[in-house]
Formats: structure tokens, C-alpha cells, sequence
């Protein structure tokens, strides 16, 4: 017999626990430059408990460790919690896959590759019986994203995000084996901030490709008609389904995460790497693991290498940093200019090398690299030279440390 | 993993107690992350060798791994294992199972779904003791075989009133799974059917309004009198 610590047991003690924690850091940090990154660090693991682990919404009352089955939809506790109308999950702008299995929030950029087909109404096999229109699916993940973007800007990558975790842990990594960081070029950096719209792009046309055959009637590419009972197996995607998630990084990881803990079936994993290329596997590709390796390679030498070109954080940055939104964006990074002195700390510190915060004379300095990690309020030595505002109110501010 | 880079981290930057107290967190955290704690209770263990005859249908019963039960009953040709689980597993539950003319080798058993294979063309009666208050749909099932070939309802497999499903004829590896997506005829309000984007439209709206109000509050303002912004 198994039974289970109550969720009324178990949320009231993750809260103190991520409260005591949160309270403990500010407490004891004694280096005043590193007091908010340490913070960060502590609630970037409990979002990855939270994410992963489903110790607020689950999964309480479904087994664990199971052993095989056909799918780690099985898994999918949002369907219970909002039932066939986005079985899926509510899109959160964090890059923890489209299975952080069973879990109520999934990565967005799934979402908007499966949803892209707005006037079509498509089964997505395992029988996810959507009662939702086609477009009623991508209006709320579009929603969901303008109104998170709006109110924290792109602090889900300073804070939240598995990904941006992991490549700050690498960077510690690094710093622990005292290796030096590098830095791109400004003009290179602006590049692959660039490039970010352009892999948006390229992956919302290959979804169309890849569908083809459920729009037009033809596949443009070959195989990609759906299997399954009635072609519903996978739906409109196919096994060459959502063609970002096919080069995604992070999309290993989770595997490894939710397997090791158990809410994914492992054979998920063991069952990689197959058909042309060993771009087609049961859930991880080929591309994954190069993309991960690259990464990883080059998180050892730059900081936060892949957030400059993480299409998530561009569809972030595009609703809380451009106009309109960035004149209402609710979470701002500020400068006062007649404080700051231009020493450009700021500028060296931060890890995707967002210049606005260094270059721009004043006022509102919040730019779509910016992922609202606050370093530059940490390490900025001038007393309120920088600050990062929540609805005009200061949520932190630069300290005079060197006193 | 993550968790142990911090504390290495931790050991590098910050004091001893910092240190001891993020141990004791992430070891809370751990153990509500666990969720789970197991509890001793008389079971029955057998093996791959054991047999769970039906003769009276030419049937037998038989698993491919070994496992507990607390009871096995035949009951009207059919074997009823009371918290029934594979090793392996760490779920447990009621399976009931009966097969006719033909040897079942059962290879895994969870909540929602079941792998067995099957030796000889006979039927196979399951019921998997779903925690369902309804009758399922049968588009709410599916029957695959090892190379992932689905069987259609009705004519390959039948559903039953009470959740239970016969198969007939199939040989093979067959996973039988039901997969619970809150799948019912909705009659509900609209408002109701379509309550989520209804909810992020008006999270939208308000969100912007929230935002532009306290735009135009946080707005600096021209001093009359100094010529400054306040």
C-alpha cells in the first residue's frame, strides 16, 4: 500500500520552507554584490520543484515510478484541473517542455507550434479531445503571454526558468574552475538577438510544412501524415511534429529530470535517436542532444548564452520591451543619470550584455535582452542609480556597498 | 543535482550556518518532493513461474515479472487480484482478468493502462478497476500492439458498461490504456465550455487597464513651480 502526504501537509511546509529560505539569504548573504544572485539562486531551484516536481499540483493521488505505457501523456494532470479545454496546460513563459509531465503549465512555444492552425480543429491523438476551437487555443496562449509579459517583462528567464538555471549553474561552474568568461562583440550580440524573430519565424513556417497535409491535402514533406487510429495519433503534427522542440535544449533535460523523479516513463528516453538522421525519436532527437552539447560547451565560456537566442524570451521581451506594451510594461529597469557616473560595472555584469542599461541616458532602460536578473542593480555602486520597479513602486534598488 | 551544485556553491560562498540551514531546506524539500511513503502490509508474493488456471474456459494466467497481491480469487471464471503490483511498480490495485482459450503472460499493470501477451486466438476480459464514477467512452481506450498498430472499438475489442473490455481474437503483445481527459458530452453553459479564454481575456483587459491607470498615476509630473519634473 502507498499513501500520500496530504497537499494540505505538503503546501503550507513548501511555503515556509521557501519563505525561511528566501528570509535566511537575505539574512546571512554577507557579500552585498552577490545578496540578490543568491536569492535568485534559491528561487530558481524552488520554481524548478515546483515545475518539475509537482509539489503544488501534483501528483497527488497518481502513482509513481510506474512501469511502461504508451505514452507520458499519461501524466497530464492539467487536463484534470482544466479539463478538455486545455488539457495541455495554461502556457507559462518558462522553457520546461511540453510534457513537465502532468504538470498545469507548459512551455508556450509548444503551444503556438500545435495551435498554429487556428481555423482547424484537429485531435491531438491519445485521444486529448479538445472542446476548444482552434483559435480559442492560441488566444489563450497569446493572452497568457501578453498578460505575464506585461506584468513581470522577462524576469521568468531571470528567475523562473529550468534553462536559465542550468546555464547559471555551468557559469558558476566555470567560475569555480576560475576559467574567464567571454563576451560577444556588441554588434554580434545584437545579431543573435535578432536572430531570435527569425527562429520564430522558421519554426512557426516549418509547422505549417509539417501539416501540410491536413491544410492543403498534400504533404510538401514526406511522412508527415499522421499515424494512428483515424490519422489521429499525433494529429496535424505528425511524427515530425513541432519542429523547435526537435532542436530545443532544455528538451533532454526535462526528459532526464522527469524521468529520474518519476513522472515520466524512461523508455521515453531510452527510445531516442531513430529513423533519417535520428531526427524522428520517441521524444528526444538527435538535434536535441547536438543543441544541448553546443550549449553547454558554450555556457562554460559565455554567460547565459542561450537566453540571447531563445525565441520564448523574444516572444517575452516582444510584449513587455516594444511598443505598446513596453509604454504599460509593469516591471521596469531604470537608471537615474544624474546618479549614475557611467563607470559601466553594469554593462560588464550583465550576463546576456544588454547595453540600453550602460548606454541610454536615463528613465526606462529595460531592453528585450534584459532579463530582469537585477545583477546590474546588485553591483551598481551608486546609491538608487539603478532600480527595478514593480507598477512605479521600487522593488530593489542600488546600494552604496563599497562603504 | 542542481541542488547539490548550490550547496557546493553554498560552501564556497557563504558561512557555515547559511550553509547547514540550505541543507536542512533542500532536505525538507526533498522529502515533500518524495511525496510518497510506503507502509508495510501482508502480501502474497509470486514469480514468472507461477499459473492462475481457468479451466472451465480453457484459460490460463500468467506474469512475465514477479509481484505481490493481497488476494487472488477466482470468481465466475475470472481472477480477481486484490492490490495487485509488478515489480518494478510501485502502484497497486484491482485487477480483474479472465482469458479463454488462450495463455496470458501479464508484463506490466498500472492505474490506467495494462501490457500483456497473449498465446493462442481466445478472448481476454479485463477490468482495471478504474477510479471512474461514469462509464467510460471507448474512444477513451486504446488497444496497441507491440509495433504500435491500434485496434479499432467494436470490432477488435468492445468496452462494456462497467469499464470492462474484451478482446477477442488479437495475439501479441497487446497494451490496453485508458487514458482520463475528462472526456464527456458537454452540455454546459458556454460560458462554461469556454471559461478559460473568457478568464484570459478578461485578465488581458484588466491587466492593460491595471497597467495604463498606473501609467498615467506614475507619470512625472511638471512642477509649476520649480520648472522640474517631480
Amino acid at each position: 500500500m502507498v499513501w500520500e502526504v496530504p497537499i494540505s501537509l505538503v503546501l503550507p511546509l513548501y511555503f515556509l520552507a521557501a519563505f525561511v529560505g528566501i528570509a535566511l539569504i537575505i539574512k546571512l548573504s554577507k557579500d552585498k554584490t552577490k545578496k540578490i544572485s543568491n536569492l535568485r539562486f534559491y528561487v530558481q531551484i524552488l520554481a524548478v520543484i515546483v515545475i518539475f516536481m509537482g509539489l503544488i499540483v501534483g501528483p497527488f493521488g497518481q502513482p509513481r515510478w510506474a512501469p511502461l505505457g504508451v505514452s507520458p501523456r499519461d501524466r497530464l494532470i492539467g487536463a484534470d484541473f482544466l479539463g478538455n479545454q486545455m488539457p495541455d496546460g495554461i502556457p507559462f513563459p518558462v522553457l520546461a517542455c511540453y510534457y513537465p509531465n502532468g504538470r498545469t503549465v507548459t512551455c508556450p512555444i509548444w503551444q503556438l507550434q500545435a495551435y498554429i492552425f487556428p481555423f482547424w480543429n484537429y485531435p491531438r491523438g491519445y485521444d486529448v479531445t479538445y472542446s476548444t476551437l482552434g483559435l480559442e487555443k492560441l488566444g489563450i496562449v497569446v493572452g497568457s503571454l501578453v498578460v505575464a509579459a506585461l506584468v513581470f517583462g522577462r524576469s521568468y528567464c531571470g528567475w523562473l526558468c529550468p534553462f536559465g538555471l542550468f546555464q547559471d549553474v555551468l557559469t558558476r561552474v566555470r567560475k569555480v574552475s576560475k576559467l574567464k568568461h567571454r563576451t560577444f562583440s556588441e554588434s554580434t550580440n545584437k545579431k543573435l538577438s535578432q536572430s531570435r524573430y527569425i527562429i520564430i519565424a522558421v519554426f512557426l513556417i516549418l509547422s505549417v510544412i509539417f501539416g501540410a497535409y491536413y491544410i492543403f491535402g498534400t504533404e510538401i514533406i514526406p511522412g508527415t501524415v499522421a499515424a494512428g487510429p483515424g490519422g489521429t495519433e499525433a494529429g496535424i503534427v505528425s511524427y515530425i511534429n513541432e519542429p523547435f522542440c526537435l532542436v530545443c535544449p532544455m528538451r533532454p533535460l526535462c526528459s532526464l529530470v522527469q524521468s529520474g523523479i518519476g513522472t515520466m516513463n524512461y523508455s521515453y528516453i531510452s527510445k531516442i535517436v531513430y529513423g533519417p538522421f535520428g531526427i524522428i525519436g520517441g521524444y528526444i532527437s538527435s538535434i536535441n542532444l547536438i543543441v544541448l552539447t553546443i550549449v553547454i560547451i558554450l555556457s562554460l565560456v559565455y554567460r547565459r548564452v542561450w537566453c540571447r537566442i531563445c525565441p520564448l524570451g523574444a516572444l517575452t521581451g516582444l510584449f513587455s520591451t516594444f511598443t505598446p506594451f513596453k509604454q504599460i510594461a509593469l516591471t521596469k529597469l531604470e537608471k537615474d543619470n544624474q546618479k549614475c557616473t557611467r563607470c559601466g560595472v553594469c554593462k560588464r555584469a550583465c550576463p546576456t550584455q544588454a547595453t540600453d542599461v550602460y548606454t541610454k541616458k536615463g528613465g526606462d532602460v529595460t531592453e528585450s535582452k534584459c532579463i530582469l536578473c537585477a545583477r546590474c542593480v546588485e553591483i551598481c555602486p551608486y546609491e538608487d542609480a539603478l532600480k527595478i520597479k514593480f507598477a512605479g513602486k521600487t522593488l530593489v534598488n542600488s546600494r552604496n556597498w563599497l562603504e | 543535482m542542481s541542488c547539490y551544485i548550490v550547496l557546493v556553491d553554498a560552501l564556497i560562498v557563504h558561512n557555515k550556518t547559511c550553509v547547514l540551514l540550505l541543507v536542512v531546506l533542500l532536505v525538507v524539500l526533498s522529502f515533500l518532493s518524495l511525496g510518497t511513503i510506503e507502509a508495510q502490509q501482508d502480501v502474497t508474493h509470486f514469480s514468472s513461474e507461477d499459473i492462475f488456471e481457468i479451466p472451465a474456459v480453457n484459460g490460463i494466467i500468467g506474469f512475465s515479472v514477479n509481484g505481490t497481491y493481497a488476494e487472488a480469487v477466482l470468481e465466475k471464471d475470472t481472477w480477481v487480484f486484490s492490490d495487485l503490483s509488478l515489480s518494478g511498480s510501485r502502484y497497486s490495485g484491482t485487477l480483474r482478468f479472465s482469458a479463454k482459450d488462450c495463455n496470458v503472460s501479464i508484463r506490466s499493470f498500472r492505474s490506467n493502462a495494462l501490457s500483456y501477451s497473449v498465446d493462442g486466438v481466445g478472448e481476454q476480459i479485463m477490468n482495471l478497476g478504474l477510479n471512474l464514477s461514469r462509464t467510460s467512452h471507448s474512444s477513451e481506450w486504446y488497444v496497441i500492439n507491440q509495433n504500435s498498430e491500434f485496434f479499432a472499438a467494436g470490432r477488435d475489442w468492445q468496452l462494456l458498461t462497467d469499464n470492462t473490455v474484451v478482446i477477442d481474437g488479437i495475439v501479441g503483445t497487446l497494451t490496453v490504456v485508458h487514458y482520463n481527459y475528462g472526456y464527456q458530452v458537454d452540455n454546459r453553459p458556454f460560458y462554461m465550455q469556454h471559461s478559460i479564454i473568457i478568464l484570459t481575456g478578461v485578465a488581458v483587459v484588466v491587466t492593460v487597464t491595471c497597467a495604463v491607470i498606473i501609467k498615467i498615476k506614475t507619470k512625472p509630473r511638471l512642477s509649476m513651480w520649480s520648472g522640474k519634473y517631480q
